[in-house]
């Protein structure tokens, strides 16, 4: 046999070989039960975009005091939550059904069958838990309880049965080549501004600053939602014991739905003017002053990652303009605008639409202070069509018509404060 | 022999070194000769976010990069990865823009999360002018509502593939279409219409919902035969990664998107489809035509059919399936059984230096090397970035096909196997199992068993051995780990290959 065949019968070999891994595990010396268990320690890691963790397998002695370090060593949130030996199918059960609050509560859910669990770890943190291992001999399976990777995450705490000899600790052997993240060093900006005259044109959620239920016309209704279980099919429910009655009462666990607007366009022409065009309803919906967008909540903390869980961008500065009423140019009524898109004239936007058989050009003419102009033209489609000022808006916005078409001069309508940032509808008490 | 190997541990674990030194990969998954592919890492300028979005080329040859939030590049692709001569398309931010077909030097179709749109540079200067909406897209507010392709029909239109909306997000108090409180229960969700479908868009541009449940498709190709595949993600009512062979009006399995099909809901707008038992939801869908094993694929991205005529090694006509959350490229190979598609999955790539992540690939006008494009920024943490996979001529000892047999599978060798070994039937260690069709998020391989090969024989050039087993059932996943094939001494590359049995050979 020539040394080249001689690898070959190792990939059959490899399975065994990690049962007896010569590599150090720092495992907890075996102790007999009779004596008071020394502090044990762990070390477990992460191996690098392949999720799973270094070690599948470590042993101790019943009721010792555990010591385990766990390193996120990949680029990916997780965390190592020990569980006791049926448990696991109820544990992941009830992440599932964490839903939205899973990111805030590191998907460690509420429920028995936990035995010792860490934070969920962003890349590179560590965290040492201490807890005491259970008395019962057995294997207490490990997981990542972040959804999904649960699936190749996965390991056992094997608890020695007595005069059962403890064993070095098994490695995945699994290895792979680390390649950076080209992400960390794009330069990339999260509060992104253009210029007076190269603005940015950023296709993103906005947040909805409280404009008039009316603006939103021809937008869907979106409601407080009941959490929902997978592994049931079932809404998902509270006991709650109502004071008056002493009687316990099913409360539904609700989602509310959130301040955000799905499909507008935001313009940024530098710190002194931005706003919001929106292609659902065809219409400005704001602008605003002091600076455009920070988008860590949707893009992630710079350069990017993980959303936030409320993943709406941050209007920076204070509003100087917010629609209000029906749409002020209207093809009659219920006569829903029709996007078509935007050119690039002088490296502005001008965005069209169809109102019925009219075709309608509009345009945002930024000014660094004072006030700002709308340009609208409409060709074809029979009668020119008029832009109605609502008595709310009669002292800031004046429309005149020119041989162009029409011209809307809005003047600044600062408010005191810059918007809240999105705060979700009162939960109500039930639905 | 072996048993001299295990005893004499310090020497394995030089010999363990040496082979992970060697190859920089898995004993296990790779091969132990090295690869014919590298993997080169392409920068981008800075201040542009390295999340692809959509790969493709131009017709005269330019490499054109669609990014998920800071627009489009293009560069004549340069032997030094390092030396590519950007140029900026665009430098509009779309939204979460995921999907790309190029027609031209001067025009893209882009799928962003509103819409589908089309780019065009009217006057000539290399940098987009006109954002025309060829199609809306609804929207409930949700960060998963993200669109795979557009990917032409060959007659002139286009498919695209919606995602659900996931639980992890929310839905916003005004929503892009009409809102459902039906679709919007359940853990992945169809609040507003269609998600969870696939579109046609025929060349006129009128669109068509045109086939239903699906849950995450983020990727969607067209063969040359003009056969519609998408890729799903594993999750609520799918055990594991499914390829779905999609038909007109075939429902595949994820039950939100029912809410907006009439014939469903026929004239009971309260039907709620996570309400009607499972049987029939089981009995209306369509199979997957190869069902990933979970270890092979966490997450699989946009298939690409290699038509390099033999330019990007012996692959030629198959498909290969990017995965966003491993660094790892699977080979798809299928074949038509008793009028379906099916067939098997092995690991093309894995490791070697390709970075997790992978979203979107395109082969080169060459066919020598195949763009990959990353991002993996939603779902769990950063991994984002280009690179190419380069063929470099060598020999590639890989499992070609692997067909069906009435009482097992062919399995066709890129090259021809050495003697030894391989003339025994325990070479081809064999496990069988199922999936459940389930509510829950994910599965468990179910039923599983162990498959005895009786015999194999091998053809006069050794490039394909027959398998026979006791029979091969329908409705099973075939797992076959090669043990010790060798070529001329090189070991197989991938040795562990899945086939899904839908229907037997008759």
């Amino acid at each position: 046999m020539s040394p080249r065949n001689a690898l070959l019968p190792l990939t059959v070999l490899l399975p065994l070989m990690a049962l007896v891994s010569p590599l150090p595990a720092a495992p907890p010396a075996a102790s007999t039960p009779a004596q008071k268990p020394a502090l044990a320690q762990v070390e477990i890691k992460v191996i690098p975009n392949l999720v799973k963790f270094d070690i599948t397998r470590f042993d101790v002695v019943g009721g010792a005091q555990i010591q385990l370090l766990f390193s996120n060593s990949c680029v990916m949130p997780h965390n190592l939550v020990i569980l006791q030996p049926a448990a696991e199918a109820g544990v992941i059960a009830a992440v599932n059904a964490l839903g939205l609050e899973g990111m805030d509560k590191g998907f460690v859910p509420e429920v028995p069958g936990i035995v010792a669990a860490t934070k969920l770890l962003q890349p590179q943190q560590k965290q040492t838990i201490q807890f005491q291992a259970p008395a019962e001999p057995g294997d207490y399976p490990f997981v990542c309880t972040f959804p999904g990777h649960w699936f190749t995450m996965r390991g056992v705490m094997h608890v020695l049965a007595p005069g059962e000899k403890a064993q070095g600790a098994v490695r995945d052997r699994e290895k792979v080549v680390n390649v950076p993240d080209a992400l960390k060093d794009s330069g990339v900006t999260h509060r992104p501004l253009g210029t007076m005259a190269k603005p940015l044109v950023m296709r993103t959620f906005v947040p909805d600053p409280g404009l008039d239920e009316e603006v939103f016309a021809h937008h869907g209704v979106g409601k407080t939602a009941v959490k929902y279980d997978p592994n049931t099919r079932e809404d998902l429910f509270d006991k709650k014991v109502d004071k008056s009655t002493g009687k316990t009462v099913l409360e539904p666990k609700l989602i509310p739905a959130q301040p955000g607007i799905p499909g507008a366009i935001a313009v940024s022409h530098g710190s002194e003017f931005s706003y919001v065009w929106d292609t659902t309803e065809c219409r400005l919906l704001y602008a605003w002053r002091g600076g455009f967008l920070d988008m860590n909540p949707y893009w992630g903390k710079e350069p990017g990652g993980v959303r936030a869980a409320r993943y709406i961008p941050k209007i920076e500065g204070a509003l100087i303009y917010r629609a209000s009423g029906p749409a002020p140019l209207s093809g009659g009524a219920g006569e829903a605008p029709i996007f078509g898109g935007y050119r690039m004239l002088e490296g502005a936007p001008e965005f069209w639409y169809r109102l019925g058989a009219r075709l309608i050009r509009e345009r945002v003419i930024p000014r660094a202070s004072e006030g700002f102009d709308l340009e609208i033209r409409q060709e074809g489609g029979g009668a020119d069509l008029s832009w109605s000022v609502s008595a709310k808006d009669a002292s800031a916005v004046k429309a005149a018509r020119n041989e162009r078409g029409i011209r809307v001069s809005i003047q600044d309508r600062p408010e005191p404060e810059a918007p809240k940032s999105p705060t979700p509808e009162k939960t109500p008490k039930s639905r | 022999m072996f048993s001299l190997l295990i005893q004499d541990m310090k020497f394995q674990r030089i010999l363990t070194c040496l082979t992970l030194g060697w190859i920089g990969v898995s004993p296990l998954s790779a091969s132990a000769a090295g690869t014919p592919y590298a993997v080169e890492e392409i920068p981008v300028p800075k201040g542009i976010a390295p999340e692809i979005g959509g790969l493709g080329f131009t017709p005269t040859g330019k490499l054109v990069v669609l990014t998920r939030r800071s627009g489009v590049l293009m560069a004549k692709p340069h032997a030094d990865p390092a030396k590519f001569q950007w140029s900026v398309f665009s430098d509009q931010s779309l939204h979460n823009a995921n999907g790309l077909w190029v027609v031209s030097d001067t025009e893209l179709l882009v799928s962003q999360m509103p819409e589908l749109t089309r780019l065009k540079d009217i006057n000539g200067d290399g940098v987009a002018d006109e954002y025309e909406t060829v199609m809306p897209l609804n929207l409930s507010g949700a960060y998963h509502e993200v669109t795979a392709g557009p990917v032409p029909d060959g007659k002139g239109g286009y498919y695209l593939a919606l995602n659900t909306a996931s639980h992890a997000g929310f839905t916003f108090q005004h929503t892009r279409g009409a809102y459902s409180e039906i679709g919007r229960r359940g853990r992945n969700f169809s609040s507003v219409p269609y998600r969870g479908w696939v579109f046609h868009l025929d060349a006129s541009g009128k669109a068509e919902p045109w086939a239903k449940g699906f849950r995450s498709p983020n990727g969607i190709t067209v063969d040359p035969q003009g056969e519609v595949w998408v890729s799903d993600n594993q999750g609520d009512f799918r055990a594991t990664n499914p390829l779905y062979h999609v038909q007109k009006d075939g429902f595949y399995g994820h039950p939100s998107s029912l809410v907006w099909d009439p014939a469903y809901v026929k004239d009971d707008p309260s039907r709620d489809p996570l309400k009607q038992p499972l049987e029939e939801l089981d009995a209306m869908r369509s199979p997957a035509a190869v069902l990933f094993p979970y270890g092979f694929s966490r997450s699989p991205a946009e298939p690409v059919v290699d038509l390099s005529g033999g330019r990007f090694g012996p692959f030629s006509g198959q498909m290969l399936v990017g995965d966003a959350a491993a660094p790892r490229i699977i080979r798809v190979m299928l074949e038509k059984v008793d009028g379906a598609w099916q067939g098997a999955c092995v690991d093309f790539l894995s490791g070697n230096g390709l970075r997790n992540g992978t979203n979107r690939m395109a082969f080169s006008p060459s066919g020598k090397e195949l763009y990959v494009g990353q991002t993996m920024r939603e779902w769990a943490g950063a991994m984002e970035g280009l690179q190419r996979v380069v063929f470099r001529d060598g020999k590639v000892f890989e499992v070609l096909r692997m067909h069906l047999q009435s009482d097992g599978f062919e399995f066709e060798f890129t090259e021809p196997v050495d003697p030894g070994n391989s003339d025994s039937p325990e070479a081809f260690s064999t496990e069988s199992y199922w999936y459940q069709y389930a509510s829950k998020y994910g599965g468990d391989e179910v039923a599983k068993q162990k498959e005895t090969p009786k015999s194999v024989h091998w053809s006069a050039d050794r490039r394909k051995a027959r398998v026979v087993y006791e029979g091969i059932s329908a409705q099973r996943v075939y797992r076959v780990t090669l043990r010790g094939l060798t070529s001329s001494e090189t070991p197989l590359g991938h040795a562990t290959v899945a086939y899904t049995v839908n229907r037997v050979a008759k």
